[in-house]
């Protein structure tokens, strides 16, 4: 392409003004997609021909588009400039424009480039994190944050169901099902929205939130009461005789969990039933029952050696 | 414009990772499918706003769980709820691409704040990836295409429109597709900690569970052990590879179409909808400029294309009647503030509490005296044949499992008997009995099965002591028979083979 010429002129122009990376990419793409007309950058995906042909129809061309040739109108536009640009190497002046007036407009400036580096290094340094202390199981505890960077979807598993029951017995003796009268909520399926709490860190609520909104006799106490069963037993019918060669003869195994006062307030609180039965097998051992009653019942002695140096008072630990 | 404020983009791999700049096609798609994936939970919840996430309700904040205490505030009815609208628009509009950014803002605010205020039944993994990626939208340009957005600014604009759509940095793309590296290899980690993960007991039991919706598929598929462990390794292997093979060309769609594979069987098997739907949403981040070519190109050559933009078509349509002389801006204030009110009216109407109604349908339901206590006297004893799992013949395994369960079996084959055991249980002694079909006892064999193990194997090789005919091989523990599995012997009894002979283990 020569230099002295109006394209060669506009080539240089075009070359200097024109970001790398979109020229590149108008090259690459070039490259790959020789059918020119065809690879066509719209925000209307699949109405670039009608729009294009609508154009032509419409006899608008060559008023919104003075620097076309009436031929050129009903083309695509960018297929015009990439025609123009590697094929027939004619550089019309809407290209330029165009090109030139988006340089500025798509390109990061400075201070965007830096935050967006911070950015990208602190959003990648928390994923990293999240890894490292999920695999070392460090900095978890007790850190609510690292919910949102520890990737530990289905991480336990138990042989057995579960759900939770409470019953409130009233002064009259009789004992009610405490139940939202409005409905359970189910948030995933059948299994009503109290089963999932496994903490407990809901049951007070529910239960003062129950009792606030229901009607009923005054409530002495309330009892939360867990429910269990191996999980085969959620097998169907056919399936389970299928596998096992006998008929579905489930029992439910209950085990109470707190006793609560009318307003949630736990009295008593007990082991769930899966720690529950861990404990009953470690202690169900002879040498083992021998040995803690021989153990000493307190952990620390009375003598605090920090108060003695300090010489306030004997040492002695009273609390 | 001063042409020394800009910076060019350095020609370092980092760099060009992720600042190249393309148009924001994949960030569209997936902000427009992501939302609506997140969205439909959301929806479902309105019902019950005041009782998750109200002062007159139960709101269980994950703080709370993790023994942090109370550290969002719980707002009242009268505020939550009409916040609540505004995120079901702010989605809405996210979807639809008006006024994307702000919405997304909106929505990268109040998404989160609402599951963690639940995080019994709210949050879960798919809200936390949900709020990852409703935040990295937020960062980008992906309301520049394909969005009410771009069409009002055409509409607005010069006549001319530019030939090549706006491009920007892929960073926030970039970090959409490093979130899933990162996800899938923590997932990895997860399950290789997991206790019985490669033996297949883990997802046998998740299978079995109810906690998520429905899975028929899964029900089927628990029993098949083997089936079981090769899916876990692979489900390993790819979630470890998936971040270093996702960016390379050969292997890119591979990647995703393994992982577009694992979500629909977790969806299959598990019961869930979510997460898989959240998750392949978000697989259109990884979808870049030369993929919308080569799809467009496709359209073409199948003659879709009038098909396919037909909805864009009615959308145009249905666009042209949005009156020019609104502010976009003004339009969507108003509209919040139409959703908050609309909100709050639909809540108030739906009376969750019943306060309205009648005193007799919030009445508490008796129980039966005898059902409470046999509920309340805390003293059952576990049935023997509840601590379990199976029993089951067979002739090989893997794994550890057994692979065929088999009730016909010649001489010269060696009988797998393998005991699956529900934890937790004691220390126990089981014993396997080998029984002709008049029930007389042919062999019995025994061993110890300690409170760590999850399975046992008792092994018989059929030599010539037995003659072709139906036998029951009989798991017995503590004097009971526990599980019964009649098998039938044929063949000739080799004149010149060894005794029988068990082991086990």
């Amino acid at each position: 392409m020569g230099s002295g010429t109006v394209a060669g002129t506009a080539w240089k122009v075009l070359r200097t003004t024109v970001p790398d990376p979109i020229f590149h990419g108008m090259l690459y793409k070039t490259a790959k997609w020789p059918r020119r007309q065809e690879t066509v950058w719209h925000t209307n995906f699949f109405l670039q021909r009608p729009e294009s042909e609508s154009i032509q129809q419409s006899g608008r061309g060559r008023e919104q588009f003075p620097w076309f040739s009436q031929s050129q109108v009903g083309l695509d536009r960018i297929g015009q400039n990439r025609q123009i640009l590697h094929r027939r190497r004619r550089v019309l002046p809407v290209c330029i424009l165009v090109l030139v007036r988006d340089q500025g407009r798509y390109e990061m400036s400075r201070w965007k480039t830096v935050l967006a580096s911070t950015f990208i290094a602190a959003y990648v340094g928390a994923l990293a994190w999240g890894i490292v202390a999920h695999a070392l199981k460090v900095g978890l505890c007790g850190n609510t944050l690292s919910y949102f960077v520890v990737w530990d979807m289905f991480c336990g598993w138990s042989a057995w169901d579960s759900r939770t029951h409470i019953l409130a017995e009233g002064v009259s003796g009789q004992y009610y099902d405490v139940r939202e009268p409005w409905g359970e909520f189910h948030p995933f399926g059948h299994t009503a929205r109290i089963h999932y709490d496994h903490t407990n860190h809901l049951l007070p609520k529910h239960i003062s939130n129950v009792l606030k909104h229901s009607e009923h006799e005054e409530i002495q106490q309330v009892y939360v009461v867990e429910e269990v069963w191996p999980k085969q037993y959620n097998l169907p019918p056919n399936l389970y005789d299928h596998y096992f060669g006998r008929a579905n003869d489930k029992q439910s195994y209950f085990h109470l969990r707190a006793v609560c006062m009318d307003d949630g307030e736990v009295l008593k609180s007990f082991p769930n039933w899966y720690t529950q039965q861990q404990l009953n097998n470690l202690y169900d051992n002879p040498r083992l029952q021998r040995q803690a009653g021989e153990a000493s019942s307190l952990y620390s002695t009375l003598f605090v050696p920090n108060a003695a140096r300090t010489n306030r008072g004997l040492g002695l630990n009273t609390n | 414009m001063n042409p020394a404020h800009l910076r060019k983009p350095q020609p370092s791999l980092l760099n060009s990772f992720f600042f190249s700049e393309e148009v924001p096609f994949g960030a569209a798609v997936v902000r427009m499918l992501m939302p609506l994936a997140a969205g439909i939970p959301l929806v479902m919840r309105f019902p019950r706003i005041r009782e998750l996430y109200t002062t007159d309700g139960t709101p269980t904040q994950l703080f709370e769980l993790f023994g942090q205490g109370l550290v969002l505030p719980v707002l009242s009815p009268w505020l939550a709820v009409p916040l609540y609208g505004m995120l079901l628009l702010a989605m809405f509009c996210a979807i639809i691409g008006f006024r994307t950014r702000s919405s997304l803002i909106v929505a990268t605010v109040l998404y989160p704040y609402f599951s963690l205020l639940d995080g019994i039944s709210t949050m879960t993994k798919y809200s936390v990836i949900s709020t990852h990626i409703l935040l990295l939208l937020a960062l980008s340009n992906c309301g520049a295409v394909w969005s009410v957005d771009a069409w009002l600014k055409r509409r607005s604009g010069p006549a001319v429109v530019p030939p090549v759509p706006p491009r920007f940095a892929v960073w926030p793309v970039r970090l959409m597709q490093l979130l899933f590296a990162f996800i899938y290899f923590g997932a990895a980690i997860t399950k290789i900690q997991t206790e019985a993960f490669f033996s297949g007991e883990q997802m046998r039991y998740w299978m079995l569970s109810n906690w998520n919706y429905e899975n028929p598929v899964g029900e089927v598929m628990a029993m098949w052990s083997p089936l079981l462990l090769i899916s876990a390794y692979l489900a390993v292997v790819w979630e470890i590879l998936f971040g270093f093979l996702v960016w390379q060309p050969r292997t890119r769609l591979l990647m995703l179409a393994v992982g577009v594979l694992f979500h629909f069987m977790t969806w299959l098997t598990l019961g869930l909808y979510v997460f898989p739907a959240i998750c392949v949403s978000c697989y259109f981040a990884f979808m870049m400029e030369a993929d919308v070519l080569y799809l467009r190109h496709l359209a073409r050559r199948l003659r879709l294309a009038p098909l396919l933009s037909l909805p864009v078509r009615t959308s145009a349509r249905l666009l042209n009647l949005m009156p020019q002389f609104v502010p976009a801006s003004v339009a969507w204030i108003c509209l919040l503030a139409a959703a908050a009110m609309g909100a709050s009216e639909l809540e108030i109407r739906l009376d969750l509490y019943g306060r309205n109604a009648a005193p007799e349908t919030r009445r508490l339901q008796p129980v039966d005296a005898a059902v409470a206590r046999t509920m309340l006297q805390n003293d059952q004893r576990v049935r023997q044949r509840d601590k379990f799992f199976s029993f089951d013949i067979g002739t090989s395994t893997v794994g550890g499992q057994l692979a065929n369960r088999k009730n016909s079996f010649t001489y010269g084959q060696t009988m797998i008997a393998q005991i699956n055991l529900n934890p937790p249980h004691e220390d126990m002694w089981v014993e396997c009995v080998l029984e002709d079909d008049a029930g007389r006892i042919i062999e019995q064999f025994g061993q110890f099965m300690t409170r760590d193990m999850l399975r046992a194997n008792f092994t018989y090789e059929f030599g010539n002591r037995l003659v072709p005919g139906h036998y029951n091989m009989v798991l017995k523990n503590a004097k009971q028979e526990i599980y019964r599995r009649g098998f039938e012997l044929t063949g000739k009894v080799p004149a010149d083979a060894h005794a029988s002979t068990v082991m086990t283990n």
